[in-house]
């Protein structure tokens, strides 16, 4: 009988070689990828999981969403180009720290949150709690999305003050 | 929407020349800061936080567009070729930039400035906060007077019942205060010192007794009646707002989910009867009797009545924390068990999955740490519980004492009879157990006004694809053009841009293209289930918004994909198109459609009842009765959307020789990735990007070597390694 191929000879996903490539800012506030020779100008960086491997599998995508290269982990390249993708993915998952709860606010069946992140201080509302206020891994880091689709983090929520912990207390899975 | 804000007042001159002026709320670096985009006939400008940050030329903008990140937003064009960031927000603001660069489109092209056509706010203009999409009443800001206005309005049918019902509750409430205050009458005047004539006390005795039978029998009246009222009533919200989203267009329904809808319908009705026909009502009585035992109390002796009330701040204190901890409680439990079912409703109905994949044990772990952890919060709760109401009775209870020990010091020294006291402890219970009423009553009353809210916010929800006045009843023949139509489902992601082809009346065309295209989004319009954004879609000359939707639907004949039979018998399914048709016109149907011939197998024939707990037809077997209840009209208009796409080559081929049957004569609009299926159509328009790329013959276009070229070649290559014969 043949030999069984390997699924990764199979599938043929294109891993970006991090000894050829080269990420830089055009315009500002575009990045852009010279890899082999060849330049992609204006590409956008995609986490595979945002959650579970926010730095690993990131995707090289154009501006047509459509997948050039997969990176396998931003830590396989210079700080100083891990420093600028990194730039890149977190004002693409801009995903402010809640540092602090001022309140929440039930009315009509939704949640209105007056909060203090790491930015600055937001206020938002929020539909269907159960599915919007998501616990990650161990439960104990939480992302909110607001109506918009705007999203929040507590970090870990076992490390909350008692004030803030009662207010969200309620919406917890 | 508005596009012109008042600037701050440090730019208000620099901005006085706007045209254009929006807020936004981040730097370039993602921190929170108060932005300013600015656009006048020369320059789009930004101010960050007082200080200008980027500056372009308002006639060198091409293609400005947002994009909208994970968490974010970016408002971006070109400039002589290269990509410039103009604005980088959250998106809270993307709606409103969407607008603002339709609006310098509009300018660039025709030299004009525009006024947003979105009519949707995004934020509440009274206080800023955001409003949740789809809906338009800000919580915070809609006055609650006039939910209980309306409310009270839509219940004026009711009035005289109601106040029937209100009498009752009095009078019931005055007859159970009557039996203390006998009950005082007969020990003081014969009990107590054994003396008095024994009819007497027999007569005290007998009212005692009429009191008790009538103020049961004028609360099951009132019950009743109440619970009728509250009934009407909500069958009237249930209609009234089942009719409003039967009449509301597809377009304000897919902004809100099936469950939304279907909430507002059972659940919020649901509250709100709740609300009248029990809160009120036990409210109503207890509160009544409750100003009627103070006022009596305070007169017997008034001394006793404020020790009676002494404990009363504590009471309320304890029974408003104790309500925010089980509250809170319940909220947990109700979480825990809402997921322990899911994950069982997930498994049980993908079993052969979990069977086939030998992942048993991993799914018992699974549901066990959620019941498990459901379990724990139950026995917390139930804790909370054996603790807490022995707790809480105690407290009731201290009254008692207090009562106990003055009044009795009052009896001995006969400042007081003993019938006052026996008669001052009854009314005790009257004063505790509408104060455990009471204090549910604000959560019940938000309950009913979000309720409330919410149903009317369906019932008000104005329709934005409506018949106008001047719509007219054509007879449709069925000559379709679409003319530089421009459509999009946000108004940030335009799906369909400038779209130009005609069809010909009993012709067919046929509409291909890779997937998520805008094809279908074509059909929505046609049918006009949505308005077009810009140009317009023609039947016959008149544009679809001028043809009254009824005519426009009754005249065209649709079948999807996806077949949707109701519950219900296979005629009812096929009638449906048709109300009132004839068996003969039934038959005929079927017949084109190649269904007779199968239904009639069926040991109930036409009579066989579908859908849940009924017979189960094949993909291909509901697909050919969707095609008899299209065809059941005799439209003018077919149109098809992917309508064998998830069938095999057999039933593919018995449905294609009804549907070939069925386009005779009639205009027809076919969407099919199989493009096999378009081998008999006058015309193939491609469609790209939202524009349209190829239009021509199958031979035209195969000749052209360009998208329907090579869509041909990859299904060739598909069909030969699959080792079917090429069509």
């Amino acid at each position: 009988m043949e030999k069984r191929i390997s699924l990764s000879e199979l599938a043929a996903v294109n891993y970006l070689d991090p000894t050829c490539a080269r990420f830089f800012v055009e315009n500002k506030d575009f990045l852009s990828l010279e890899y082999k020779g060849e330049v992609y100008h204006n590409i956008k960086l995609h986490r595979a999981m945002p959650f579970k491997l926010p730095d690993d599998y990131i995707s090289v995508q154009d501006m047509d969403s459509k997948e050039l290269f997969l990176i396998r982990s931003l830590y396989e390249f210079s700080e100083e180009q891990a420093l600028l993708m990194s730039w890149h993915l977190k004002k693409r998952y801009h995903t402010p720290k809640i540092i602090r709860l001022n309140n929440i606010k039930e009315k009509l069946g939704y949640l209105y949150f007056d909060i203090t992140t790491e930015v600055g201080p937001k206020s938002f509302a929020l539909r269907d709690a159960t599915h919007n206020i998501r616990r990650i891994d161990d439960g104990k880091r939480i992302i909110i999305v607001d109506v918009d689709g705007n999203r929040y983090e507590i970090p870990d929520v076992s490390r909350m003050s008692s004030k803030d912990f009662r207010h969200i207390e309620p919406y917890l899975l | 929407m508005l596009l012109r804000y008042d600037p701050p007042e440090a730019l208000k001159e620099e901005l006085s020349n706007a045209v254009y002026i929006i807020p936004f709320d981040m730097d370039y670096n993602g921190n929170s800061a108060e932005g300013w985009c600015a656009v006048d006939a020369e320059k789009i400008r930004t101010y960050v936080n007082g200080e200008l940050t980027r500056e372009y030329p308002t006639a060198g903008i091409h293609d400005p567009i947002v994009h909208l990140a994970i968490g974010a937003a970016e408002f971006y064009a070109e400039i002589e070729g290269q990509p410039v960031l103009i604005a980088y927000f959250s998106r809270r603001h993307s709606d409103r930039f969407a607008e603002l660069a339709r609006a310098i489109k509009i300018y660039n092209e025709y030299g004009h400035w525009t006024e947003s056509t979105a009519d949707k706010e995004t934020v509440c203009p009274k206080c800023g906060r955001q409003l949740i999409r789809g809906t338009s009443v800000c919580p915070f800001c809609a006055p609650k007077g006039s939910v209980i206005g309306r409310i009270l309005k839509q219940m004026k049918p009711y009035y005289g019942s109601m106040a029937i019902v209100f009498g009752g509750y009095v009078l019931a409430s005055l007859l159970n205060i009557t039996i203390p205050m006998m009950n005082q009458r007969l020990v003081d005047d014969h009990l107590a010192p054994q003396e008095g004539p024994l009819w007497r006390a027999l007569v005290i005795v007998g009212i005692i007794f009429v009191c008790y039978i009538s103020s049961t029998l004028v609360s099951i009246y009132s019950n009743r009646r109440s619970s009728k009222i509250g009934n009407n009533f909500s069958n009237d919200l249930r209609t009234m707002s089942y009719s409003k989203i039967q009449a509301m267009s597809v377009s304000s329904i897919s902004k809100r989910t099936p469950g939304d809808l279907m909430n507002r319908i059972t659940a919020d009705t649901a509250n709100i009867q709740a609300f009248i026909t029990g809160t009120c009502q036990t409210a109503l009585l207890q509160l009544t009797t409750l100003a009627v035992v103070t006022v009596i109390m305070f007169v017997v002796n008034w001394r006793l009545a404020l020790w009676a009330y002494a404990p009363v701040p504590l009471v309320i204190l304890v029974i408003t924390q104790l309500r925010r901890i089980i509250k809170l409680r319940n909220a947990s439990l109700w979480r825990w068990s809402s997921r322990c079912n899911s994950i069982l409703y997930d498994i049980i109905r993908g079993i052969r999955v979990v069977k086939s994949f030998g992942t048993e044990k991993l799914e018992i772990e699974k549901y066990t740490n959620v019941s498990k952890k459901q379990a724990e919060v139950t026995v917390q709760n139930e804790r909370l519980w054996a603790i807490l109401i022995p707790i809480f009775g105690f407290i009731m209870g201290t009254s008692e004492f207090i009562i106990l020990y003055f009044g009795g010091q009052a009896v001995i020294g006969e400042r007081m009879s003993l019938g006052e006291l026996i008669q001052f402890i009854s009314f005790l219970g009257y004063i505790y157990s509408p104060l455990n009423t009471l204090t549910l009553l604000p959560q019940q009353l938000t309950t009913f006004f979000t309720s409330s809210a919410k149903l009317f916010e369906v019932l008000d929800e104005i329709q934005d694809v409506e018949d106008s006045e001047t719509v007219e009843d054509i007879d449709i023949v069925g000559h379709i053009k679409f003319e530089n139509v421009y459509f999009g489902y946000n108004v940030f992601e335009p799906v369909l841009k400038g779209i130009d082809f005609e069809i010909k009346p009993g012709e067919m065309v046929g509409i291909v293209g890779p997937t998520g295209v805008g094809k279908s989004t074509l059909i929505n319009l046609i049918m006009r289930f949505y308005d077009v954004t810009g140009g317009r879609v023609t039947i016959d000359g008149h544009d679809v918004r001028n043809i009254s939707q009824q005519t426009l639907r009754e005249n065209i004949g649709i079948v999807f994909q996806e077949t949707f039979l109701f519950a219900g018998t296979v005629y009812d399914n096929i009638a449906y198109a048709k109300p009132g048709a004839t068996p003969e016109e039934v038959f005929a149907a079927t017949k084109i459609a190649n269904a007779h011939e199968f239904i009639i197998k069926l040991p109930d024939g036409y009579n066989t009842k579908l859908g849940e707990n009924g017979f189960t037809l094949s993909g291909g077997e509901r697909q050919r009765v969707a095609i008899a209840r299209a065809v059941l009209r005799n439209p003018a208009i077919l149109i098809l959307d992917e309508a064998t796409a998830a069938l095999d080559t057999e039933t593919e081929h018995l449905i294609q020789e009804a549907l070939e049957r069925l386009v005779k004569g009639r205009t027809t609009f076919a969407i099919a990735h199989r493009l096999s299926t378009l081998r008999h159509a006058t015309k193939l328009v491609c469609i790209d990007k939202g524009k349209v790329a190829e239009m021509g013959t199958h031979d035209e276009l195969l000749a052209k070597e360009g998208i329907y070229y090579k869509l041909v070649m990859a299904q060739r290559q598909t069909t030969k390694m699959a080792g079917a014969p090429e069509k």
